[in-house]
């Protein structure tokens, strides 16, 4: 959801400045320790120059739940053993993180954006502490209403 | 479609907990024992065909068991036993939500114990295993063989630089650190590292709190690498050599380090003692020392050697090691323990 859209001129050069709230899902495999499904609310802030490079920060809650990646075995107290087939871990999260790219609507009449993102996604109580995890996003936006208004123009 | 993506996904990863036992001379099993608030990784390599396993009680709290798995010991060991690499609660790759107040000895042994029924209930009631503790490990190991049920389970124990003796152990390494000071003092390129060694030592001399027992560790450590004949390793580097051949979670790893290292378990730790109880003990046991040893010295190994009952028992010193003899002196640690297990298996 976009809510603010606005060009700013600081000396010559101009930008602008998209300010959005997005939810987001996604899934990371780390084999031997887990899988993550991750759903997050993000606040995001995105300056697109005028030659169509753009920079981004983005910063928003989330939760999280983990599936181990191996089988997971209870013990009772007779010494019984089974097997726990959904065995992980829901956790809060904060993500927090930072970008560049190149959004191609600006010079070329192509309504898509690809951009790299360095993500930093907190998970607590992991472990009755806060586990951190770097993540690196590679993506591309392609944005319909754009591309109807690009047909619009010529 | 998002949506319908999602329950695909959820239905493939439940699909992931489905149940692998491996027999063969190249094993590599991952599994977790789930226990009163952790889920802790277990990973089993080698010959488990041997049907003789050995179970690594490793270092800390909060140490990893990933910096144990060298691919000397993969060459030299694993092929005649299957190595038993358990990340504790609280360590390692081992996993949770808010668990912090399960963490304390009485639990370590109840989680020990139920990984050993895990284990036996994939690889077989009629299995050899032994366990190796380390440092720490040697604490949960000598509770665990003082009690009823534990020596019943268990084979042998191979006992490498473990305190079993928390007190004791302060005391022994304040003492170790003085006197080798003293004598390194006018021949060694680092006197005043010693200096400062020595004169922390003289002022604090007995009934150590909690902060002067992490001092005299962090100086124990740092002496060994004073000494010219012990091998140097780099322990941070050997875990990230390896990060991505045994897909170490390093964030993991550092978060549950920092955690345990700072928890109040440590308040439980330093008044830890079993030498009274170590009478109790009769399996075969096989210690290996470090010679310089500061942070678990030798005479803390033969406090132990000497308590216990068992009619098979055998003590190695390693003149090249100091707290680490498994990684230090490879050679010596897998020569010994093979022989060890091959006796008594």
């Amino acid at each position: 959801m976009k809510y603010m859209d606005l060009i700013v001129k600081p000396s010559l050069k101009s930008f602008y400045k998209k300010r959005y709230i997005s939810g987001t899902i996604s899934w990371y495999h780390h084999p031997q320790f887990h899988d993550n499904i991750y759903l997050t609310i993000e606040w995001l802030l995105r300056r697109i120059r005028s030659d169509g490079f753009s920079s981004e920060f983005s910063i928003g809650p989330g939760v999280s739940r983990t599936f181990l990646a191996g089988t997971t075995y209870e013990v009772n107290d007779n010494g019984t053993v089974s097997i726990d087939h959904k065995a992980g871990y829901y956790y809060a999260m904060i993500t927090a993180g930072g970008g560049f790219g190149y959004d191609f609507s600006m010079k070329k009449k192509i309504p898509v954006l690809m951009y790299t993102r360095f993500n930093m996604i907190t998970m607590f109580p992991y472990n009755s502490t806060i586990y951190f995890r770097p993540v690196l996003e590679l993506g591309i936006k392609y944005s319909p209403r754009k591309a109807k208004a690009l047909v619009k123009k010529t | 479609m998002r949506i319908a993506s999602l329950i695909i996904l959820l239905l493939f990863l439940s699909s992931c907990q489905k149940e692998t036992i491996t027999i063969s001379e190249k094993a590599s099993d991952v599994f977790y024992v789930e226990n009163a608030g952790a889920s802790m990784r277990v990973l089993v390599e080698g010959n488990t065909a041997s049907n003789t396993f050995i179970l690594l009680i490793h270092g800390g709290p909060g140490a990893s068991s990933y910096v144990y798995n060298t691919s000397y010991i993969s060459r030299n060991l694993e092929n005649n036993c299957a190595m038993v690499y358990w990340d504790q609660r609280n360590a390692g790759a081992s996993q949770g939500g808010s668990n912090g107040t399960y963490l304390h000895l009485d639990q370590m042994i109840d989680d020990l114990k139920k990984v050993i029924e895990v284990l036996k209930y994939r690889y077989g009631q009629n299995m050899s295993l032994f366990l190796l503790g380390h440092s720490f490990g040697g604490l949960v190991a000598a509770d665990f063989i003082t009690r009823p049920e534990g020596q019943s389970m268990i084979k042998g124990l191979i006992n490498a630089d473990g305190s079993h003796n928390y007190p004791l152990n302060d005391t022994l390494t304040r003492q170790m650190l003085l006197n080798t000071g003293l004598s390194e003092v006018p021949k060694s390129k680092k006197t005043a590292k010693w200096e400062k060694i020595i004169q922390y030592c003289l002022q604090h001399t007995g009934n150590f709190s909690i902060e002067e027992s992490q001092q005299l560790e962090t100086y124990g450590m740092k002496a060994e690498t004073y000494i010219k004949s012990v091998k140097k390793i780099n322990l941070v580097g050997t875990v990230l050599d390896h990060t991505i051949t045994d897909k170490s979670p390093l964030t993991s790893i550092l978060v549950n380090l920092l955690y345990s290292e700072d928890s109040n378990f440590n308040k439980e730790l330093a008044v830890s003692n079993f030498s009274g109880s170590l009478y109790k003990v009769t399996i075969p046991v096989l210690c290996l020392w470090g010679k310089y040893d500061f942070i678990c010295p030798v005479e803390l190994g033969e406090d132990f050697y000497n308590k216990i009952s068992s009619a098979d028992k055998k003590m190695v010193i390693s003149p090249i090691s100091g707290h680490n003899l498994i990684l230090q002196d490879e050679k010596l640690f897998c020569d010994e323990v093979n022989a060890f297990v091959l006796k008594y298996r």
